[in-house]
């Protein structure tokens, strides 16, 4: 009971909060609407076993990054309240697309076999030290090995293309 | 010291993979060491780089190992991509040489982005597991977003790289919606397991979960091969992209993407073929139609090749939806010959053009065909084979994937495939009409063409003509190469 009260506390403030994002002319509103996003699935993480993760999300995202939007948005001094979406008829196919694909994805979650019979929901027991730095930190140098080592070189390029992109002038 | 953990860590697997990164990263060191006015010089190490991997690579023909924990694949299909990749980026390393003098922006990162995409491809062509697909996927789009914006004082360039990242960040977020689907609905990303989960191998899978998520992944994959209606992206991208970029963008990621749609439609919904052949039957047709029926409305040349290479795709998508061996191996022949014969067209377009994007409309190659012969008589030979006219690898290619529609029952494809190679006829033969019979609107300057563009041409124009006639290796490999993913 207490799982379901508190998992419908954080799903409906993310849902909420993700909405205003989405509808707020206030882009510095925006952006502190998305950090309660970014705490509410924190949350959610903390009910699936993954404390690190959780702590992770706030330290990083809730944290580092949201920090760099709002500098980036007080730089830039967006004081425009303006509708930033498209008039007429692309809104339109906006909100019918959007909502076909609602409808569907809604239709999957709910259609039978979504629940008991598929490998959908918890496994019946996690390991002892499941969610700890330690079993990440583990599963992240041998099984993940590949996959964590290649995210280094998308870092990389990232890097270089800010860099480039943003340098001032070509020097020479 | 022993490690606490077994490792399942073979370096000699990736080794082509490593020598790329590797070399991608001494080309950002040799940028501070190196002088101005010196930077050019990153061009031949870049080359260096590729042509060692390549060696590498050809040596491991044959291999066939899987490492790190099943995410990764050594087999033919990996290894006749990387062939295709490595090549394709020495070739667009050579085009860039005269273009990034004449533009003054000759600097080591170009070459090291160019480096980095081609690794993003090898890691596209070797994933067994959705993640490292999608770290791949991201690793070769964000250099490429930054390749297309690489002329920072080109207001046409800028517009090309901002279209093309807010596109394509988009389309990766549907794709990575579509992976935590399927996912949720089976507990694993990798592409065996998930296709032993849907052909019922252990607990029943909920199977509306799959099939959205399917529809995601596919969307994201059709994107980055810029199919209809996911390539709106295309023609902007391609014509604002410096043109270097852009024969690049059209040859090796578009390998790439089709490469990774092999393995996740051939391995994971393999057993599922029935549910989405017809989708992408539909998508095949739209395909070839919109951008051949596109391409002829066009005035610009790039614009022309993005639309041809969008309807390219089409033809390609012809050889997934026949499935099997067969229709496989007709679409990795397709590939290789499309990659051949667009990078000679695109040699010549940079060629012909000038400083500020001039020489690339359509009424600049007017008279063009006796002024210039050799030129003319390469462009004449790219363009017959974009249009399927034999004697080139185009006809041949074609032939084959065509051949193979009909074996499979997919009549109809075969059908809209030849209507629309008749369609395409008209806009590349008018190139030639315009080259040959109309008289040039001002004097035109001579032209000499620089040794790396001589190998770039001559490269393409015998990658274009030898297998028309002779087809049987190119097309043995890419036989050989779809086999070992059915293994």
């Amino acid at each position: 009971m207490t799982e379901i009260i508190l998992f419908s506390l954080f799903a409906l403030t993310a849902v909420t909060c993700a909405l205003g994002v989405v509808f707020h002319k206030n882009p510095v509103h925006c952006a502190l609407l998305l950090v309660a996003v970014l705490l509410s699935l924190a949350g959610l993480f903390i009910m699936l076993h993954a404390q690190f993760i959780a702590a992770l999300q706030v330290i990083v995202y809730a944290g580092a990054i949201m920090v760099l939007f709002l500098f980036v948005l007080m730089l830039l001094n967006v004081r425009r309240h303006e509708d930033v979406l498209t008039p007429g008829a692309a809104k339109g196919f906006g909100f019918l697309f959007a909502l076909i694909v609602f409808v569907e994805l809604l239709w999957v979650a709910l259609s039978p076999g979504g629940g008991e019979q598929g490998s959908v929901g918890a496994p019946a027991a996690l390991p002892q030290e499941f969610g700890s730095p330690a079993a990440i930190g583990r599963i992240l140098y041998t099984t993940w090995l590949y996959p964590f080592e290649i995210t280094s070189i998308l870092l990389l390029v990232a890097v270089v293309g800010a860099v480039l992109l943003a340098r001032r002038k070509f020097v020479g | 010291m022993t490690f606490p953990f077994p490792v399942d860590a073979s370096l000699s697997l990736i080794e082509p993979l490593l020598i790329v990164c590797g070399v991608g990263i001494l080309l950002l060191l040799l940028d501070l060491v190196l002088p101005h006015g010196q930077k050019h010089l990153t061009a031949w190490v870049a080359l260096g780089g590729l042509g060692w991997a390549l060696i590498r690579t050809l040596a491991q023909w044959g291999l066939s190992e899987r490492g790190y924990a099943g995410m990764v694949s050594l087999d033919n299909l990996s290894t006749l991509f990387n062939v295709v990749f490595l090549c394709s980026t020495a070739i667009v390393v050579l085009l860039s040489m005269a273009f990034l003098k004449r533009e003054e922006v000759e600097h080591a990162e170009y070459h090291a982005l160019l480096l980095f995409a081609t690794s993003g491809m090898m890691m596209l062509a070797s994933g067994l597991d959705l993640i490292t697909l999608f770290l791949g996927i991201e690793v070769l789009s964000i250099s490429l977003y930054i390749l297309a914006g690489y002329r920072r004082n080109s207001d046409a360039s800028n517009e090309a790289a901002m279209k093309y990242f807010l596109l394509g960040a988009f389309a990766s977020g549907i794709l990575l919606y579509g992976i935590a689907l399927v996912y949720g609905a089976t507990g694993t990303t990798s592409l065996h397991r998930i296709g032993e989960a849907i052909a019922g191998v252990g607990a029943p899978v909920p199977e509306g979960l799959i099939y959205a998520g399917m529809s995601l992944i596919l969307v994201g994959l059709a994107f980055k091969v810029a199919a209809v209606p996911f390539h709106m992206w295309t023609p902007d991208v391609y014509q604002g992209a410096p043109t270097p970029i852009t024969a690049f963008l059209s040859a090796g990621p578009k390998a790439a993407a089709f490469a990774a749609f092999l393995r996740v439609f051939f391995i994971a919904f393999g057993p599922a073929q029935a549910e989405w052949d017809m989708v992408l039957g539909v998508i095949a047709v739209l395909t070839m139609t919109v951008g051949n029926i596109a391409a002829i409305a066009q005035t610009n040349v790039k614009r022309m090749l993005a639309y041809s290479s969008i309807a390219h795709s089409g033809y390609v998508l012809i050889g997934l939806v026949s499935g099997g061996l067969v229709g496989g191996t007709g679409a990795v022949f397709y590939l290789m010959a499309y990659v051949a014969m667009n990078l000679g067209a695109f040699g010549i377009v940079v060629l012909l053009e000038s400083k500020a994007d001039r020489g690339e409309e359509l009424k600049d190659y007017a008279g063009i065909g006796f002024k210039y012969p050799l030129i003319g008589a390469l462009l004449s030979l790219f363009m017959l084979s974009l249009s399927g006219i034999p004697p080139t690898v185009g006809f041949v290619g074609k032939l084959y994937l065509f051949g193979t529609a009909v074996q499979t029952g997919h009549v109809w494809l075969a059908v809209f495939g030849v209507l629309n190679s008749a369609i395409s006829v008209f806009y590349y033969l008018r190139l030639l009409v315009l080259m040959y019979m109309r008289e040039s609107q001002e004097t035109l300057p001579a032209i000499r063409i620089p040794l790396a563009m001589a190998v770039v041409l001559t490269v393409a124009a015998v990658g274009t003509l030898w297998p028309g006639l002779f087809p049987n290796t190119w097309f043995h490999a890419a036989q050989e190469s779809v086999r070992s993913i059915f293994s």
